[in-house]
């Protein structure tokens, strides 16, 4: 084992990444470690942890159902299905993100002393995220159960998606933790964009319903996590069937199954791909400052 | 022999900011402009170290030894240079680097082997061994926030030592641990080497480099000074500060301190002060030459060692003492100290390296008096509840139970 660590590395682009990714496969005990520890703050502390983990977005659920589900139950039966099935991805990403961006800057002690690589730091926190995220799929399949709602073949797309959302997340979550070592506002001004993101997202109401508004479905369309979400809906909640006559629309109590659409699904399975690489290479260059700087 | 660690002129230099951007915004805008200096602690070092050589580094505070080891040990990429490693590396940087204080010992040993990159098997085969040499078997569950300093040591010691590094770099921790730890450590380290491994060191404890090291450097202002057996460029290093401390004239043959004494306000000397009152420390030193620049401190150490106040003429620039000695007095306003008795310390710093250059022979007890209060320090408090209810102030202070809200 030789490592040879040069100035001269630092010129090129892609210099040190090689070096880095091998240092990455090294330390899987380490990423291992992490993520237990990730997960353990959090259901360790209490005796029912995981039931709390759980109880947040099923609560989130009921309270969206209640205020929105009456004003759009019409065109989405089954509204509490169409909610969860946005949420939970949503959450996954959106509560996992900032604790990912404060990880290099909230471990500077193992930073500053110690050599290991440190993007394992928001990688492990992206990763028991998603450990929690696959976890509370069990309330959304529950709640299919319970409403005896189909769930067709595009089920088989469920690993493609949260594996593209993983992706999504870490490679975010390197970008922004790095950035965060040398600017502090990046946290402070991710808790902003993501509460705006939410509502860019049809999550807690239909798309169809913002067509009137040209730059807001304009923001919807653009919006990568609308892709995804939908992606979601259309395996979990499907298209309900229905009867049009004249203006009326008359729902029959029964769902299609349905594909995504593949363009949007496929364009953010690409934009997570290259995130992460583009998230790790930045990492691994503005990490040689992180001892100085955090 | 191959070389184990190779420097090739090796420069890192950092910005001293007194002015920098810690925004964005600042940083986009560019409105105030950063202000700060360059300043270089490495200065084109090369140095080859051969496998299975000890070097000790020593040297001055900030004659660059630490970020030499946090060069040789990856944290920081030289500016210039390059830095080539053979070997999987094992650092004990500061005390216990990287332990966790949340974690308990045991969950601390196997996150320093994973932050080596090791198996869980590997550390699993060695952990009784780490925790025999550590001697704290009956904490090992128990988080290390709750353990000594020295009880850190002997365990950040031990995991290092145990895992099998091919170069081991140890930064000043055997200085901390009792008699018989160190020579645990000494046995250890001269067992690595008898097994061809590397160790670097660097210490201000020149016995500890002689005693481990065959090969010492002697850096300075981010250069090497010296290179060579550690007898001899520790010989240098010390006629180099002893130079100093004889131009300084604070040699300990010459310059005395005597008469340390505690006065309360009007000058009288007692034994002791009551809280919160004003306390004055005098004491004089006695030299029959005249002494250059020193820096005098005074502190009030608790009986478990804590310093709890000091004094001390940093800011306001050194002190000379002229031909045949001088008074000083330290007046302290009030000492807003809790009841206990109190250590008085006095002594002399070299105002460059901040090293001793006087030994501590002359301390004074003081009591402090009056109510006992729980904490640290004294401090001036009063009690207060909304509503009707009142405080009442007779009767020990408490408050009404009846009428709190």
């Amino acid at each position: 084992m030789s490592v040879t660590v040069s100035s001269r590395s630092r010129d090129t682009w892609l210099g040190g990444v090689v070096p880095a990714v091998k240092d990455v496969a090294a330390h899987n005990e380490l990423l291992r470690m992490l993520i237990v520890k990730d997960l353990k703050i959090k259901y360790k502390a209490s005796a029912i942890g995981l039931f709390w983990s759980l109880l947040n977005p099923l609560l989130m659920m009921l309270v969206y159902t209640a205020i929105f589900g009456t004003i759009f139950g019409a065109q989405k039966p089954e509204f509490p299905i169409y909610v969860l099935s946005g949420l939970l991805a949503w959450t996954f990403f959106g509560t996992t993100l900032p604790a990912a961006t404060t990880s290099v800057v909230a471990n500077s002690n193992l930073v500053k002393k110690t050599r290991f690589p440190t993007s394992l730091l928001p990688s492990s926190v992206a990763l028991s995220g998603l450990v929690n995220f696959v976890i509370s799929l069990v309330l959304l399949f529950g709640l299919v159960a319970v409403y005896r709602h189909p769930l067709g073949p595009s089920l088989l797309l469920l690993p493609v998606l949260v594996f593209a959302e993983t992706c999504f997340v870490i490679g975010l979550g390197l970008l922004l933790s790095s950035l965060n070592v040398f600017f502090r506002d990046v946290e402070h001004f991710l808790g902003i964009v993501l509460t705006v993101w939410f509502f860019a997202t049809p999550i807690i109401y239909p798309r169809e319903q913002i067509h009137g508004n040209e730059l807001a479905s304009t923001i919807i369309k653009v919006n990568p996590m609308t892709w995804l979400v939908e992606s979601y809906q259309d395996i979990f909640y499907g298209s309900p069937d229905a009867v049009h006559a004249g203006t009326a629309t008359t729902y029959l109590g029964t769902f299609t199954t349905t594909w995504p659409n593949p363009r949007p699904l496929l364009g953010f399975i690409a934009l997570s791909l290259a995130l992460l690489v583009v998230g790790f290479v930045t990492f691994v260059r503005l990490s040689h400052r992180f001892v100085e700087e955090v | 022999m191959p070389n184990a660690i190779e420097l090739e002129g090796v420069t890192k230099s950092f910005k001293v900011f007194h002015r920098r951007h810690s925004t964005l915004k600042e940083t986009l805008l560019r409105r105030r402009r950063a202000v700060f200096e360059q300043v270089t602690v490495l200065d084109h070092v090369s140095l080859d170290i051969p496998e299975g050589q000890a070097l000790g580094i020593i040297g001055r505070n900030g004659a660059g030894k630490s970020t030499m080891l946090k060069v040789i040990a990856g944290l920081m990429t030289p500016d210039e240079g390059t830095v080539t490693v053979r070997g999987r590396v094992s650092t004990l940087l500061e005390l216990g680097a990287g332990f966790q204080g949340e974690y308990s010992g045991r969950e601390n040993v196997y996150l320093y082997s994973a932050l080596m990159g090791l198996s869980r098997r590997f550390i699993d085969e060695r952990f009784d061994e780490i925790v025999e040499f550590s001697g704290i078997e009956n904490y090992i569950d128990n988080p290390v926030k709750t353990y000594s300093s020295g009880m850190y040591a002997r365990l950040a010691f031990a995991v290092a030592v145990h895992v099998d590094p091919d170069i081991l770099i140890i930064d000043e921790v055997l200085a901390v641990g009792d008699r018989d730890f160190q020579r645990k450590c000494f046995a250890r380290a001269a067992d690595l080497r008898r097994r061809g491994k590397t160790i670097v060191l660097v210490s201000h404890d020149l016995e500890s480099v002689r005693r481990i090291c065959d090969r010492a450097v002697w850096l300075d202002g981010g250069k090497l000074l010296a290179d060579g057996k550690p007898q001899d460029v520790a010989q240098g290093y010390v006629a180099s500060v002893t130079e100093r401390s004889i131009k300084a004239g604070f040699d300990d043959d010459q310059a005395h301190l005597e008469d340390v004494r505690v006065l309360d306000a009007s000058g009288a000397p007692v034994a002791s002060i009551k809280t919160d009152e004003p306390a004055i420390v005098s004491f004089r030193i006695s030299t029959p030459v005249a002494m250059g620049a020193a820096h005098l401190v005074v502190r009030w150490v608790a009986e478990n060692g804590t310093i709890m106040a000091s004094s001390s003429t940093i800011h306001d620039g050194p002190v000379s003492v002229p031909a045949g000695g001088a008074d000083f007095a330290c007046h302290f306003d009030r000492m807003p100290l809790v009841p206990d008795s109190y250590r008085i310390e006095v002594v002399a710093l070299d105002p460059e390296t901040s090293e001793l250059l006087h030994p501590i022979h002359d301390t004074v007890l003081v009591a402090v008096l009056g109510k006992p209060v729980e904490g640290m320090v004294s401090v001036a408090s009063r009690w207060e509840t909304g509503g009707d209810s009142r405080v009442r102030s007779a009767g020990g202070g408490g408050v009404d139970a009846s009428s709190r809200e």
